[in-house]
């Protein structure tokens, strides 16, 4: 009987320098049916003749096209009679004389329908490639082996494998032409997932026989030849593997699987993907949102592969799943190699042969310090002391540092278990986010709701978050939550990366314990203060980046590049490039948290000072150059917000924070510890303060020079909170709680030296006084994490559940009219941004209700907005009886006064008392137009009797002369326009709009404009007959200009890291292609 | 020991210790410290001015722009559910007399008088006393020294300025003791409207009888008329105990009666009065008295043996204890209930006393006043400078005389002690 005939299908592409290799192993295999197809792709030219001189019997398909493997191997449907098996291989592999004879008899002796051989090195035949692949449900396939493995025939045994890697494939003929043959979709890489995967669906088995060995290059794989065939233009390895993973996955599972699997999916992927971000690993982000677009593009072809797939089923998706890896192999590996070998490591940071260098040049990162390889390991401590012998080993290992973050990470997010579901209050900036698009708007748009109305720019925040919410789909509701958990454990990984390098992974790990003990992070929580939970997030890296330029000792890794042209990917390492990135990290912190930069300035002075006043410190580069620089890109970044502080005029610092009042600010105790809130108030909060004190006397040389730096950072952001706190630098009030997080991270930054001292400098031998300060330093060292266990009791690190802003929907105006409140009260009881009356005292409004996503951010400009406040300023003076007509222009129903941050509920919520100034609870009181509608422990409510709705008519038009204070201005009037203030009925008179600047909109009746003046100072009033009217903004659209200029500055600067390089590459591949095809 | 590494800690000890004792002695403290009085008042956007028990004993508003410019001023009279408003423009010193037309129900009209700017003050009185109009409500008030005995009516007229309903409690003291009667707690007082409360309702027969009013919620202006008709005598009343008052104008003539009625309101301490009468050219003994916790009593200063026949003297009471005073007064058989007097820096009269020998300064601070004193006869001003001695005397510029309106500043607080205002007795408006 003669063997089954075999068809050997080699694929050659180019052709391909192995070509001739791989058809002389196929000449010399001992099976006695064998014939050999050619089928060359691209550039044929030579093919015919190469194959001849090798195996003169075989037959070459020229082929016109380079459409891929899986469309090459394809031709066979119906080109080739008579065959039982098909042995596809590609023309860069080396078969054992005895592959395909074993192939064969495995495939019949286990009825297999795929057959694998096993593959190894090309140029060392011991080391193991494949034996067989694993896939997960996600399609991700893992190998059965370790890399590089070296063959001992561990592996030598049949067995059924999920797929059957390309290289040398045999398949059974009536499979592949049922099955019809590989997906064309598929050009490169995943062709054999897909295909086993289908085949198996369809009922047959895949079998890896490794007895049958065959020697694999992997030239495309490896890098040797580039990825060529049409439908993968600029695409990469990684961009076709996951593309193609994701086609199958889509197409292979049932609609009900997918159903869960999809969703399960896009977890993992953003996961990934924001991981990958933190690594800069852009071509990872890339592959991943492409393979998305891929699928949108191919969604016919998948819809008709899903009818083909479930007409060929055999094997339910059960029975798949049973023949697939359990979990996901992707997010598994990055745990295996995150424990194994760090994150740095596991993101894809750290390049290979940097992990093998830790003797000569000690690899020192946060994620190694996850690494066993470490030089700390090796540190001298107290070498001699018997006493000492516990802490020399105290967390010096990798495998006890890992406990401890997981056990700390643990508990944070075990403290933050209700964070996830729970209703978010509207309490500090913790205001509802509007949606995606409407973001987008607001940065663009020519007017905002703020105050009483603006034309001020929009303020870029709004621009960060239209762009966060493209990450979370959309729902925004997530980002709120995201920062309230994620901050400060992102805050505590920032100073893991700010002492990188600098001190040991050990004193790494408890300063950043420490950050997250120090009790600003949790208060930041409590407070719902989200923009300074970005800062406080943010603050670490930056001041990493901040001192690197500064050139203090240790904090640049290498000396700057020097001279590359904007746009190469190398441009980022020069000092430009180093300064650029400082000043977006500086840019997206300022634009939620604008004290940012104060708190930059306040870090170069106290680090300038250090170096000045110094004994041989090293000196500084160019820092007040540096600050410059910094400042001036930061401005240009957020040239939006930069303008409204120009035009702000005498408010313009108001930008930073406004002033507290003397009774209600921070004593130098709270200030120390960085407490300002509920957190903190006990003697527990002085320990970390205690430790980093200890640094200061213990330090010695390097240690002692950056013992000074942090110390004198927050020594001046102490000196700087307490002059504030007393209102002593008049209107410049930086928000005192950002400046606490400058004061938290001098005192971490200390925790470290004070480790690192502990390490090298507390000497051996008989009991001194440097002993006892570190004995005291051990002591609190060790009791420092434990207040993150007390913190985290409540599950919402005491976030309160209700606000002030729930209980005013009672109070809302019924008469349909359009209208707003002002909330005043200290700044840090408010729900919103707002604007400094006097120290302690800020207002703020809103509109038709509570704070909304279009009030996140105040521009200091107030224009029209003046009114208001001078009318409160009267009301604190005692100046006025009548304030409730003098706010009744601008359409104010209500005035809620906030005297806590939040209204106390006993055994629920913690509240901080924040009384405001009592002159102006006096003088509310003593207003003949208010009225009190409510009065509860932390709010008052008061009701305005003149309110007429922000849009009103009368028949009798106001002179021009009237001024709020005439008691003419509120007569007669009756709210027009609806709740919207939009359209609607009037009636013949005089219409006035409390929209600022009144110049700013047109009232339209019936069609035609009614004529404005400008009266009661601001108000635009119309002149109107009955009909029906519109009022409508009419605006240049200068501030959308300068939005999207500041947008394309942003691209400008992204396009400099690399951007130019990856053009020329992007229109080097697409020309190359352009020729190729041709 | 190597020192130079303790420079850092002790610098940084140093600094945060410096900053610890700079912080405790910063100013932390949250009161409302309005400046008081007419000259505070002439800049500001808008002001009110609130009187209470218009409408009984005959009585009308006297409105004084103390500025030199026109005020136009919404007034409001309420009596009952009526309302009537009208608009007055105050010329410069000027005064404007409003006389109730509307007939109250209960019999007492509240006047709420909107002034554009300030430096406006009002004044109700009936020929034979008068009280100051309030430019603000309050949320506590005391009289003494009331009587219900058989034919007379005391009467309380309570004002809500605001647009927020008061709510309030009315106690009384009398020779029985403390009472809260009931129908008297929790008293609503509806936004912008009045409440008349009649005392002699719930205390029957009583000489000796002090009412205290107790805000909940909500602010009030309040004052007490008591008799019938037009011998009915209007009494300001206090707006807190005080342990220290004055009272300008005691009568020491032959047949003249001055006698304080004093209420101790502390329900736990006893309270020790002093008395000392100021007559000049006399140094008289004290006059003392001691009060139970929430108890009455009175004492008299004229007659009394060691008060001469020497025309009008000054009190200074002095008590332990926050204590409430009323003087009760008579020359001939009119009596007249008058409040103490509150030491002022900017003080305005309507009216002026046909005797200025008769007027005196007291300077109540310890330093020496600079006083100015502006004396209108209709818009033609006479300015008066001249400085008081710490504690001491100083008769008026003769030029007060015939005056239709005296504004004074001092520089720092005093008391006038003689008759001045149109009813006789008014010590002052000070406009808050």
């Amino acid at each position: 009987m003669n063997a089954p005939a075999v068809v050997a299908v080699v694929v050659t592409t180019g052709p391909g320098p192995d070509l001739e290799v791989t058809l002389a192993s196929l000449v010399e295999q001992d099976y006695e049916n064998l014939s050999i197809l050619v089928l060359a792709n691209g550039d044929t030219s030579s093919a015919a003749a190469r194959v001849a001189a090798i195996a003169p019997s075989a037959f070459v398909r020229l082929l016109d096209a380079n459409r891929g493997f899986a469309a090459a191997s394809n031709h066979v449907i119906g080109a080739v009679s008579g065959a039982a098996f098909y042995l596809f291989c590609h023309d860069d592999v080396r078969l054992h004389r005895n592959a395909v004879s074993a192939m064969v008899e495995g495939a019949y002796r286990t009825n297999a329908g795929i057959v694998t051989p096993k593959y190894v090195g090309y140029d060392d035949e011991s080391v193991l490639l494949h034996v067989g692949q694993m896939a997960d449900r996600f399609g991700a396939v893992t190998d059965r082996i370790e890399a590089g493995e070296i063959d001992a025939g561990q592996h030598d045994g049949e067995r059924d494998v999920f797929v059957a890697p390309g290289g040398a494939t045999l398949i059974r003929c009536d499979l592949f032409d049922s099955l019809g043959g590989f997906s064309t979709s598929i050009t490169m890489i995943g062709e054999d997932l897909d295909f086993s995967w289908r085949a198996q669906i369809a009922g047959a088995r895949v079998v890896v026989v490794p007895s049958a060995v065959v020697a694999h290059r992997q030239s495309v794989a490896a890098g040797f030849r580039k990825v060529s065939a049409i439908g993968t233009r600029l695409a990469s390895l990684q961009d076709l593997r996951r593309r193609h993973q994701l086609f199958t996955v889509v197409s292979c599972w049932s609609a009900l699987s997918l159903l869960v699997i999809i969703p399960l999916l896009i977890l993992f992927e953003i996961a990934e993907v924001t991981i990958a971000l933190t690594a800069r690993d852009t071509d990872r982000v890339g592959a991943v949102l492409q393979s998305w677009r891929f699928i949108l593009r191919q969604r016919t072809e998948i819809l008709r592969r899903r009818e083909l797939i479930q007409r060929q089923r055999a094997l339910t998706d059960a029975g798949i799943r049973l023949l697939q890896v359990a979990g996901a192999s992707r997010a598994q590996t990055f745990v295996q190699t995150l424990v194994h070998e760090g994150i740095d490591r596991a993101r894809g940071v750290l390049p290979d042969e940097l992990l093998t260098t830790t003797h000569s040049q000690p690899l020192i990162s946060f994620g190694g310090s996850f690494s066993e390889l470490l030089e700390y390991d090796e540190l001298p401590d107290f070498d001699d002391q018997a006493s000492a012998v516990s802490l020399r080993r105290l967390l010096d290992r990798f495998k006890q540092q890992f406990v401890v973050m997981a056990l700390v990470a643990l508990t944070w997010f075990i403290g933050a278990r209700n964070l996830v579901a729970m209703h978010l209050p509207a309490l500090g900036r913790l205001a509802p986010l509007d949606s995606w698009w409407a973001n987008w708007h607001h940065f663009f748009a020519s007017w905002s709701p703020n105050g009483v109305g603006s034309g001020a720019p929009g303020m870029p925040g709004y621009g960060l978050i239209a762009a966060s919410g493209t990450l979370v789909f959309g729902r925004m509701g997530i980002l709120p939550k995201l920062t309230l958990i994620m901050a400060v454990p992102i805050g505590v990984y920032g100073v893991g990366r700010l002492l990188r390098d600098v001190v040991s992974n050990r004193a790494r790990l408890f300063a950043a314990l420490s950050y997250m003990a120090l009790p600003v992070g949790v208060n930041l929580i409590q407070q719902g203060r989200v923009d300074l939970l970005i800062l406080f997030a943010g603050m670490p890296f930056l001041l990493r980046r901040v001192l690197a330029l500064l050139d203090v000792a240790n904090f640049r890794h290498a000396p700057y590049e020097r001279s590359r042209p904007f746009g190469s990917r190398l441009w980022g390492r020069t000092r430009a490039g180093q300064l650029t990135k400082a000043s977006l990290l500086l840019a997206v912190l300022s634009a939620f948290a604008p004290v940012a930069i104060v708190i930059v300035a306040l870090i170069v002075t106290a680090v300038w000072t250090v170096q000045r006043l110094g004994d041989g410190e090293r000196a500084l580069e160019r820092p007040w150059a540096t600050l410059s620089e910094l400042v001036a890109t930061t401005a240009l970044l957020l040239a939006p917000m930069t303008l409204d502080t120009i035009l702000a005029g005498r408010r313009a610092l108001s930008l930073f924070g406004l002033p507290m009042a003397s009774w209600s600010s921070l004593s130098l105790r709270q200030v120390v510890r960085a407490a300002d809130g509920g957190f903190g108030t006990g003697l527990w909060s002085w320990v970390i303060p205690i430790v980093a004190l200890t640094a200061t006397v213990l330090a010695r040389g390097e240690r002692r020079s950056l013992a000074r730096a942090f110390a004198a950072t927050s020594a001046f952001a102490i000196g700087l909170i307490m002059l504030v706190a007393r209102h002593l630098l008049g209107s410049f009030a930086p928000d005192v709680d950002g400046l606490l997080v400058v004061v938290a991270l001098g005192l971490v930054g200390l925790v470290a030296v004070a480790v690192s001292a502990l390490e090298h400098d507390v000497e051996s031998g008989r009991l001194s006084w440097q002993r006892v300060v570190a004995g005291v330093a051990v002591v609190g060292l060790a009791l420092s994490p434990w207040s993150i266990v007390a913190n985290a009791s409540s599950g919402r690190y005491e976030l309160p559940m209700t606000s002030a802003a729930e209980a005013l929907n009672a109070y809302t105006p019924t008469n349909n009219a359009s209208f707003r409140v002002l909330w005043l009260g200290d700044a840090r009881a408010l729900p919103l941004a707002g604007w400094s009356v006097e120290p302690g005292l800020a207002a703020a409004t809103t509109t038709n209700g509570g704070p909304n996503g279009a009030t996140l951010f105040t521009s200091p400009t107030t224009s029209a907005m003046d009114s208001v406040l001078r009318s409160l300023e009267l009301v604190t003076r005692g100046e006025t009886t009548h304030v409730g007509q003098l706010l009744a222009p601008a359409g104010i129903a209500d005035l809620v006064v906030l005297t806590a941050s939040v209204p106390p509920l006993a055994g629920l919520q913690m509240s901080q008392p924040l009384p405001p100034p009592a002159t102006l609870l006096e003088g509310l009181s003593h207003q003949r137009d208010l009225t009190l509608v409510s009065s509860t422990p932390g709010v008052l409510i008061y009701a305005n009797t003149t309110f007429h709705g922000i849009v009103a008519e009368r028949s009798k038009a106001l002179a021009t002369s009237t001024t709020a204070s005439d008691a003419d201005s509120v007569l007669g009037w009756t709210p027009v326009l609806g709740a919207a203030a939009t359209s609607g009925a009037v009636t013949r008179g005089e219409v006035i709009s409390g929209f600022a600047p009144a110049g700013a909109f047109s009232l339209r009746v019936n069609g035609h404009p009614a004529p404005r003046t400008t009266k009661l100072g601001w108000v635009g009033a119309y002149a109107v007959g009955s009909g029906h009217s519109r009022l409508t903004l009419n605006e240049f659209p200068f501030n959308g200009i300068l939005a999207g200029g500041t947008l394309l500055a942003w691209c400008l600067i992204g396009f400099g890291f690399g951007g130019s390089e990856r053009l020329t590459d992007h229109f080097g591949r697409s020309s190359r292609a352009k020729r190729s095809r041709r | 020991m190597n020192l130079h590494r303790f420079r850092l800690p002790v610098a940084l000890v140093l600094i945060t210790s410096i900053g610890a004792v700079a912080g405790t002695f910063m100013p932390r403290s949250n009161l409302a410290t309005w400046k008081s009085g007419l000259g505070a008042q002439t800049q500001i956007e808008s002001s009110s001015t609130f009187c209470s028990g218009l409408g009984a004993a005959h009585t009308s508003a006297l409105l004084f722009n103390s500025t030199d410019v026109n005020r136009t001023v919404d007034v409001e009279l309420t009596g009952g559910a009526s309302v009537v408003t009208q608009q007055v423009v105050l010329r410069p010193h000027a005064t404007k007399s409003i006389s109730p037309n509307l007939r109250a129900a209960s019999g007492s009209i509240a006047l709420r008088a909107q002034i554009r700017g300030g430096g406006v003050v009002a004044e109700v009185g009936n020929g034979s006393s008068a009280v100051a109009c309030h430019a603000e409500g309050v949320a506590d008030w005391y009289a003494s020294g009331l009587s219900t005995l058989k034919g007379t009516a005391v009467t309380l007229s309570i004002v809500n300025p605001t647009a927020t309903a008061t709510v309030l409690n009315v106690t009384l003291w009398s020779s029985l003791g403390f009472q809260a009667p009931t129908p008297l707690q929790g008293l609503v007082v509806a936004p912008s409207s009045q409440l008349t409360v009649a005392i002699d309702h719930y205390v029957v027969d009583e000489n000796d009888v002090a009412v205290a009013v107790h805000a909940l919620r909500g602010n009030f202006v309040a004052s007490a008329q008591q008799g019938s008709g037009p011998s009915a005598s209007l009494l300001a009343g206090q707006r807190a105990a005080s342990q220290s008052m004055w009272f300008p104008v005691i009568h020491t003539e032959a047949k003249s009666t001055a006698t304080l009625q004093i209420l101790n309101p502390s329900t736990r301490r006893m309270a020790n009065v002093g008395v000392k009468l100021l007559v000049p050219g006399y140094d008289l003994a004290p006059f003392t008295v001691t009060l139970n916790p929430a108890s009455t009593a009175s004492l008299v200063l004229v007659p009394d043996s060691r008060v001469p026949d020497a025309g009008i003297g000054i009190a200074h009471v002095n008590a332990d204890v926050p204590v409430v005073v009323t003087l009760v007064s008579s020359v001939g058989n009119d009596h007249v209930w008058t409040a103490p007097s509150v030491p002022l820096m900017q003080l305005a009269w309507l009216g002026a006393s046909h005797d200025a020998s008769a007027v005196q300064l007291v300077n109540v601070s310890n330093t020496t006043s600079h006083v100015t004193m502006a004396v209108y006869r209709g818009r033609h001003a006479v300015v008066t400078a001249f400085d008081v001695r710490a504690r001491a005397l100083a008769s008026l510029p003769t030029s007060v005389a015939n005056a239709t309106s005296v504004v004074l500043s001092a520089s720092s607080a005093v008391v006038l002690a003689g008759p001045l205002s149109s009813s006789g007795s008014e010590p002052g408006l000070d406009g808050r």
